[in-house]
């Protein structure tokens, strides 16, 4: 019985873990109909940025300033790097070939593209080379730390996006992005600050995820990022509260799996959790259907 | 009802005087020439309106002067200035608001939140809160659904919420496309009323309807579009009272 509030302890942090990266993955889906695939890729040059940060501020003799110190600066090199992205491989898509029938196909395989090339710069730049963060904190109080940050943020960005004019906006184009700018609603702007928070979320999830024992390496997305996807879709691509709940079952199913002796399955089963709920309901646990138009 | 901007200036030109100029304007997109050769004007305080059959061009001569389609050959003014290079976002903030085709409300934001967006360009809370009131004082039935989604709003309702929206920007100049399209035939009575009403508060209106009658009786001018190219055009009332528009427009 201990055993199993334990896993689901450690579940949910992990989960509420994922649930920040499936963020970065349904607001930019949500706003450009676009699966943004070099998000995973953002989550790990974060976590990258992040080691290195944690390190230079003192790593282990300073604890609570290395720890929010290379929190801080791993969420504002990712933010740049998400927006960098955006203006990079996918603003130039947009707008053109309007009416042609592969505008959504294009941005998709230029995303594929942007994720093997930052794999692949990381690769230059770090090597392969697997490293670990410090150990800043014992580990049952990190997994405090992570479960506590996560549910701030998710409240936080629940917030930003009913209250804020800018979340208003953020809903307003997922719903209608041409009905957006005839209210004057300036969505290149907009479409920006989405990849800046979804990548500072991203990168937040990355220290954290780091800090719980998880090595740091070139292809340390490619696992994670398929978790968080999955979690995204699980939920309802689009829909934020969606992702939040399908990290979080995600998150548990991984955790409770390592209970039994089928342990390696963790992946399999998250999968067959991605089908099972998608043949009930095909848009995702708290997706609307036919909300989209094509 | 309250017309005046928080921080915009009122239009500098004239009551009167061409507010809005259309200049052999030609739109040509995924390959067809929308509209070949279209000129007309907009005065200030007028209502016009733009009559025609389907695919006459009437919505694209719209979309293009809030600058959602690109100009191919021809000029645009708003106030005396060129709208060519200028982004739809700054037509808006410039005191152009157009209510589109089929409404395009945003279905699962509440009725509140897309009159709210509509105040987008100045998001004043003072005069988001007058012009709710005038809103609601025009379209009574709004006010009751202030809590319930968008979509969930009949096809009439729907359209006061656009125009409602539009209305919450505080535009000098107004553009109706196809107010009439898909809704209830005692309900458009009370929209183009509301539209009157609007107008008699001193805004500017471009009226795109395929209601002929309608349209003709509510405006002063008229433009009637015939393939991408103005085959007529002078008073609302010489206009209906033309044989040739009686037999093609309004039923002999």
């Amino acid at each position: 019985m201990m055993e199993i509030l334990s896993a689901l302890i450690t579940g949910i942090a992990q989960g509420s873990m994922i649930a920040l990266i499936a963020l970065g993955y349904t607001m930019v889906y949500g706003i450009l109909k676009l699966i943004n695939f070099a998000h995973s890729e953002v989550f790990m040059m974060g976590a990258f940025i992040g080691l290195f940060a944690i390190t230079a501020l003192g790593g282990t003799q300073a604890p609570l300033l290395a720890g929010v110190g290379g929190t801080l600066c791993a969420m504002a090199f990712a933010g740049v790097l998400g927006v960098v992205v955006e203006r990079v491989a996918y603003a130039p898509l947009r707008g053109r070939g309007r009416g042609l029938s592969n505008t959504r196909i294009t941005p998709l395989v230029t995303a594929l593209g942007m994720s093997v090339l930052l794999q692949n710069l990381a690769q230059l730049l770090f090597t392969a080379r697997y490293r670990n963060y410090p150990q800043l904190l014992p580990i049952e109080h990190t997994r405090k730390v992570i479960f506590v940050t996560a549910v701030l943020v998710m409240i936080g960005l629940e917030l930003f996006v009913k209250r804020t004019w800018m979340g208003k906006a953020m809903r307003a184009i997922s719903m209608n992005a041409e009905a957006a700018r005839l209210m004057g609603v300036k969505t290149s702007r907009v479409i920006a600050i989405t990849f800046v928070t979804g990548s500072m979320l991203a990168a937040l999830g990355a220290v954290l995820f780091c800090l719980d024992q998880s090595p740091v390496y070139p292809t340390a997305g490619v696992v994670i990022g398929t978790r968080a996807f999955v979690a995204a879709v699980i939920g309802g691509i689009g829909n934020i509260t969606g992702a939040m709940l399908g990290g979080l079952l995600i998150g548990v199913i991984g955790e409770l799996t390592k209970l039994t002796p089928y342990s390696g399955l963790q992946d399999v089963l998250v999968f067959a959790a991605l089908i099972a709920v998608l043949l009930v309901r095909p848009t995702g646990l708290l997706g609307k259907p036919g909300t989209e138009k094509v | 009802m309250k017309t005046a901007h928080p921080t915009r200036k009122p239009p500098s030109t004239a009551l009167g005087a061409p507010l809005l100029e259309v200049h052999d304007l030609a739109v040509a997109y995924g390959g067809i020439r929308a509209l070949k050769r279209v000129s007309l004007e907009v005065r200030c305080g007028e209502i016009v309106a733009m009559i025609g059959a389907n695919g006459a061009g009437k919505t694209t001569t719209l979309k293009t002067i809030m600058r959602l389609l690109p100009i191919a050959a021809g000029r645009i003014s708003y106030d005396g200035q060129d709208l060519a290079g200028v982004a739809t976002e700054e037509v808006v903030a410039r005191g152009v608001s157009l209510v589109p085709e089929g409404r395009a409300i945003f279905v699962n934001l509440t009725v509140r939140e897309n009159l709210e967006l509509g105040a987008w360009n100045h998001k004043d809370q003072r005069t988001i809160q007058e012009t709710l009131e005038d809103v609601v004082k025009l379209f009574p039935r709004l006010g009751e659904r202030m809590k319930q989604e968008g979509g969930t709003l009949s096809g009439g309702e729907q359209q006061m919420l656009a125009i409602g929206r539009a209305l919450m920007a505080r535009p000098a100049m107004l553009l109706l496309d196809e107010p009439s399209l898909g809704i209830a035939p005692r309900l458009v009575a009370d929209i183009f009323e509301a539209v009157a009403l609007v107008a008699a508060s001193g805004t500017t209106i471009l009226l795109v309807e395929q209601n002929t009658r309608l349209a003709l009786k509510y405006s002063t001018r008229a433009y009637v579009l015939r393939t991408g190219e103005i085959a007529m055009s002078g008073s609302s009332k010489e206009l209906a009272n033309n044989e040739e528009i009686r037999a093609a427009y309004l039923g002999g």
